[in-house]
């Protein structure tokens, strides 16, 4: 069973998801504490400013794979491939992430205020979120399974995605 | 928004189904604009005419009376923590300090001597958090502890700070203050996570909300103060500009904050000559801390819709070269795993 995505997007939405969970990560105060800093190469983990915009970064870049990977996906992998009950879960937690993303991104522009609860709430679902979403990829490792249905495996099913 | 300013906030139900849409659709980029625009008169401001202040200190002395209640009464011993080398920070045995900001002291009174235009000089300015326009302690505190409310207030939560002092090293300012020995770290993990409360200016959020002054505003003899709608106190900084030759501080610093000072004396000058350093803010220009983000955001509003479009056109291609929609197994185009499925 293979993905109809090739291997190049793979590794490029690989490379999103590990700079958005590394700068993600670093946004709690830890590089600092637990001198992380002082490890020869990685002084910049503790530049607040610098993990910031490159977590925008890598938000922008993954937005953009997400857009193209669903129209693609829509117009032509639909037919022959389904996502598996691994792959909504994938593409569930994934899109909350992103909703709960733009959310703060959304509060961190000037003139837009959220109140504490509301903020901390995003910012704590968000932080679950990932942590799920790297649970899950460590799971589909262990197990061997797989995002998708269908390829060489299976015959076409038109439109129907299965879970 | 007709929302009073002085209420503690929530997320407006308007603004916020507009930013959902703005951020999902890129669509309501005028509705954005409208919330920002209502947000304008909703902001309180502060103006300081340096040139009355005398330097008394009645106005930390209101403060200290007026936020006691908020001090932190830290416990002990403090936990241990790992590793070794984050120390603890404790001003409850300097409670009395007050030439500085600290977790028990909000406001200081800065005074500037020295010369302008062969003139000796002294000014007296009254010193807190700015209540930045978009604050990057708020933006980026990863806890949701601190955060701007609608009329400006930018505030932490002592119930939620952990004490990462995230806040206090990108603030343009450094203004929050560390108290070691309370908060929610305590019930956590309290060798591991958190060193306690950042403390600040609060901008007296809870006499505001009954209708009252800040206590430094109230308290002080001189009228130095006074605390207003957004552009009726940014018009009456620039007729006080006009009429006396003087200088403004606040309005532009960090993209905007909600605290103006005028003084006669050019801000370079008294920047020059103020004590300045830990607990003791700068008087220098500052970027907008957040304009880099700022950028980066709409990016990001675009992105999905450019992918949309990059995917569909890829589509298009295929069929205007003459090819039927991709074959699955070959999602770069490369013909490794061409007629799959
Ligand atoms: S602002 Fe008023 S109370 Fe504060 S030091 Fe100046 S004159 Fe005194
Ligand atoms: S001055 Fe510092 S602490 Fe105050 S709102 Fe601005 S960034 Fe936050
Ligand atoms: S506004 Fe309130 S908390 Fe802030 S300095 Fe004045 S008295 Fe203190």
């Amino acid at each position: 069973m293979h993905a109809p995505v090739s291997r190049r997007v793979a590794l490029t939405y690989l490379l999103f998801v590990s700079l958005l969970a590394v700068t993600g990560m670093m946004q709690l105060p830890i590089a600092g504490r637990y001198r992380i800093t002082t490890v020869p190469g990685l002084a910049w983990l503790g530049d607040f400013w610098l993990t910031h915009r490159l977590h925008y970064v890598g938000a922008v870049g993954l937005l953009f794979l997400t857009g193209y990977l669903a129209t693609r996906w829509v117009l032509e992998w639909r037919r022959e491939y389904a996502l598996s009950a691994l792959g909504w879960t994938r593409a569930g937690i994934l899109g909350l992430l992103l909703a709960t993303g733009a959310v703060r991104v959304l509060k961190n522009l000037p003139m837009v205020s959220f109140s504490p609860l509301p903020t901390l709430l995003i910012d704590w679902v968000h932080l679950g979120l990932a942590l799920l979403l790297g649970l899950l990829a460590l799971t589909r490792l262990a197990c061997r399974a797989s995002y998708w249905d269908g390829g060489a495996a299976r015959p076409s099913r038109r439109g129907n995605p299965v879970s | 928004m007709t929302k009073a300013p002085s209420r503690p906030v929530d997320i407006s139900r308007r603004r916020f189904l507009t930013g959902l849409g703005v951020t999902s659709l890129g669509l309501l980029l005028p509705g954005a604009a409208q919330a920002s625009k209502a947000k304008e008169d909703d902001e309180l401001v502060t103006l300081h005419d340096l040139s009355k202040c005398v330097g008394c200190g009645a106005c930390v002395a209101a403060c200290r009376k007026a936020n006691a209640r908020k001090f932190p009464e830290p416990v002990r011993p403090f936990p241990a923590m790992y590793p070794a080398t984050v120390k603890a920070e404790d001003w409850s045995g300097r409670r009395q300090v007050s030439d500085r900001l600290t977790p028990y002291n909000w406001l200081f009174v800065q005074s500037a001597r020295g010369q302008y235009q062969g003139q000796d000089f002294e000014v007296h300015i009254p010193r807190r958090c700015m209540h930045c326009q978009n604050p990057p302690c708020a933006n980026l505190c990863p806890w949701g502890a601190a955060a701007r409310e609608n009329n400006g207030t930018v505030r932490i939560d002592p119930t939620i700070c952990l004490g990462g002092a995230k806040c206090k090293t990108v603030c343009p300012w450094q203004i929050p203050v560390r108290q070691t020995g309370v908060g929610l770290y305590l019930k956590l993990l309290p060798h591991l996570t958190g060193n306690g409360v950042m403390f600040k200016c609060d901008r007296c959020a809870d006499r505001v909300a009954l209708g009252l002054e800040p206590a430094c505003i109230e308290a002080c003899p001189h009228g130095v103060q006074e605390i207003g709608p957004r552009s009726e106190i940014v018009a009456k900084a620039h007729a006080l500009v006009r009429n006396t030759g003087g200088f403004v501080y606040g309005e532009a610093e960090n993209g905007g904050t909600n605290s103006l000072y005028v003084s006669p004396i050019p801000f370079d000058i008294l920047d020059a000559v103020a004590p300045t350093g830990p607990g003791k803010p700068h008087l220098s220009t500052v970027r907008d801390a957040m304009a880099d983000e700022n950028k980066l955001a709409y990016a990001a509003l675009f992105a999905p819709v450019a992918g949309v479009i990059a995917g569909a056109l890829r589509l298009g291609s295929r069929i205007g070269a003459g090819r039927t929609p991709e074959p699955p197994g070959n999602g770069d185009g490369r013909p490794k795993d061409a007629g799959k499925g």
